[in-house]
């Protein structure tokens, strides 16, 4: 049973299109990962799905309730924590709680969900004299009254130090173990990858690609070649390049590294280097991770494939700036001093290291 | 359930703040400040043991009132959604389960409670002075007035919550009421006397005043709270107000626009159009 269903979900600010025919769905009890690059349309979505913004074409319900006329309904049954809220600054980290609590016309124990977000000491002071992390601590708290069946949560480890990133995955996967659906938007790939069972790739207000991670990696289909050689001579290289499905060839003086598009790609530039005679010695592969993936589909070759043949995967890289496109309209104005800001990353910054998933062989 | 809980958390917020003070210490001003006068001229003696008239000490309270409650309303309620909406509170305040209505209608009810609650206070105030030193007290007057005086406040908390409601910003909400000031205190006198001067004969400015003027003129809410409170407290032809704050129709002039149920009309108008008018708006308004 979908939770959250929408369909061809278009919104425009004037001549600016934010989402383009939207269309997916996220499944009853799964982590979904909404993956984009700033601008793409992730927090436009959400906006749309609680209430704050109307779409301008298409429908989206959740819980089988219709986002714009059955809107209250929806929030009963969900905890949000947005991108760019503000507290207030007056109330203490208790009464927050208590306010979510009174909305939503549960019993909560503030106490226990301020320890559970790790701010028990804090139940009392003010939330304007909170950091930034403490206020996030203090919002998710808020978004976990009433044991909601969804949650959503848009960039939830802004401002949080890695301690705080730990336990934001440990509550995200005792709230999928108890049975709700969490709706996890970002563009941190490496906290999508940890948690969640599937993702989707919105780039330009247009979902790129979705599926859970592995179907991701199957379809890009691209990997490393890391060869160790005795020597790299020009010819070796140039014949590498000119297999079907390599991609790319570099070397250093002792080793050769080939990015292929196939294991049959893969075999090949092995077999090239063994028949070169260079003295082969030893290779690894490298699959990509999910940053790859997402490179691919916000940057080219997934979305290309994914334009031409939704199923198949595979296409050619580039040709994609990749440039945030407009859309999300939240944050830009928000000064005050309460509030979080939208564009926070706190120097986070991502690697892209191919650490993973290494297998090894033997020539 | 979720109204109420935004009433709540609204005027807990206003209590802890220095807006919801610095409201109510200015509708104490104008009355229990009032009062505070008259008590202290008394005991200095300065009247010579002739306490002054009832009727005339309220008048002076309610002129006081024309010209700053609008603002002093205005003021009061005019960030309670925008100021959400640009800190970013309204992510909690409607990312939990309260509706659009229970927002503006939360929100519209805490700013009324903290102007009735000053400005009852300020009027009690007035009614222990005026029963105990001033002449000729008033108790029916004194209820009217209060009754007249709430619902002129609300007129302007109603436009303070609309303008705060349809404004993208703390600055725009700003310039919103001041705008609002601005034409109720002047644009509409000028308004009046500019459509005298196109309409025939055309040119002429000066009394006699045609019936289309007074419909105009009383319908503006400082105008129609003044009609009422003269009503209650001035019942001489040409005293002042009458003179200079109100357009004094000639004998000849005899249209139900300068009577009393007219400004009535004219204020419970404004009391229930203007919020329902901001409220439409919201409803569908993009708030991120």
């Amino acid at each position: 049973m979908s939770v959250i269903e929408i369909q061809n979900l278009t919104k425009r600010f004037g001549t600016v299109a934010a989402l383009d025919d939207l269309s997916f769905s996220v499944e009853e009890g799964e982590v979904f990962g909404f993956l984009g690059p700033n601008g793409a349309g992730k927090s436009t979505t959400i906006n749309i799905l609680l209430g704050f913004t109307r779409a301008s074409a298409g429908s989206a319900q959740v819980f089988g309730h219709d986002v714009e006329t059955e809107s209250k309904q929806i929030r009963f049954r969900t905890g949000a924590l947005l991108e760019g809220y503000g507290v207030y600054s007056r109330l203490t980290a208790r009464e927050h709680v208590e306010r979510a609590a009174n909305a939503k016309g549960v019993v909560a124990d503030p106490d226990a969900i301020l320890e559970r977000v790790g701010i028990p000491d804090a139940a009392d002071r003010r939330a304007g004299g909170f950091s930034k992390g403490m206020r996030q601590r203090m919002a998710i708290g808020m978004a976990l009254v009433g044991e909601p069946d969804l949650l959503v949560l848009d960039e939830p480890s802004t401002g949080l130090d890695p301690n705080g990133v730990r336990d934001l995955r440990e509550i995200i996967r005792e709230e999928s173990r108890r049975g709700a659906t969490v709706f996890f938007s970002s563009h941190l790939i490496d906290q999508v990858e940890a948690v969640c069972d599937r993702v989707g790739i919105l780039k330009d207000g247009e979902m790129v690609t979705q599926g859970d991670v592995d179907d991701l990696r199957a379809r890009l289909d691209a990997s490393l070649v890391s060869v160790s050689v005795d020597e790299t001579p020009d010819s070796l290289l140039g014949s590498l390049r000119s297999i079907d499905g390599v991609e790319e060839v570099s070397a250093t003086d002792r080793q050769v590294v080939v990015t292929a598009r196939g294991g049959v790609a893969k075999l090949r530039a092995l077999e090239a280097i063994e028949r070169a005679n260079v003295g082969f010695t030893d290779f690894t592969t490298t699959d990509p991770s999910l940053e790859e993936i997402f490179e691919e589909a916000t940057l080219g070759a997934l979305a290309a494939a994914d334009e031409g043949d939704a199923d198949t995967g595979g296409g050619s890289p580039g040709g994609d700036d990749g440039g945030s496109g407009p859309g999300d309209s939240q944050g830009s104005d928000e000064t005050d001093g309460d509030s979080q800001g939208s564009d926070e990353t706190d120097g986070e910054e991502r690697q892209a290291d191919w650490s993973e998933a290494t297998t090894e062989g033997d020539a | 359930m979720s109204l109420r809980t935004v009433v709540e958390d609204d005027l807990l917020r206003l209590r802890r703040s220095p807006l919801g003070w610095g409201v109510a210490l200015s509708v104490l001003a104008p009355t229990a400040g009032i009062a505070a006068i008259v008590v202290l001229l008394e005991l200095v003696n300065v009247t010579g043991g002739q306490a002054a008239p009832f009727d005339n000490i309220m008048m002076t309270v309610g002129v006081l009132l024309s010209f700053l409650l609008p603002f002093v309303a205005m003021l009061g309620s005019y960030s309670a959604i925008v100021y959400e909406r640009e800190s970013g509170s309204v992510r909690f305040l409607l990312g939990l389960p309260n509706s659009r209505w229970d927002a503006y209608a939360g929100k519209y009810v805490s700013r009324t409670v903290l102007l009735v609650v000053s400005i009852l206070a300020g009027f009690l105030t007035l009614a222990l002075v005026g029963f105990g030193i001033l002449t000729e007290p008033s108790v029916s007057g004194l209820l009217l007035f209060v009754l007249a005086t709430v619902a002129f406040a609300l007129v302007f908390v109603g436009f303070g919550i609309a303008i705060s409601s349809v404004a993208n910003s703390l600055i725009g909400a700003t310039a919103g009421i001041i705008g609002t000031y601005v034409v109720f205190r002047g644009g509409w006198m000028i308004a009046q006397f500019a459509g005298m001067y196109i309409t025939p004969p055309r040119g002429e400015v000066g009394p006699p005043y045609p019936d289309w003027f007074f419909f105009l003129g009383r319908a503006n809410p400082l105008n129609a709270y003044l009609k009422v409170v003269v009503e209650v407290f001035d019942r001489g032809p040409n005293t002042l107000v009458r003179q200079v704050l109100l357009t004094n129709p000639a004998p000849e002039v005899n249209t139900v626009a300068t009577g009393t149920p007219y400004a009535v009309l004219a204020l419970v108008g404004w009391l229930v159009v203007v919020p329902l008018v901001g409220y439409l708006l919201f409803r569908r308004k993009d708030l991120l």
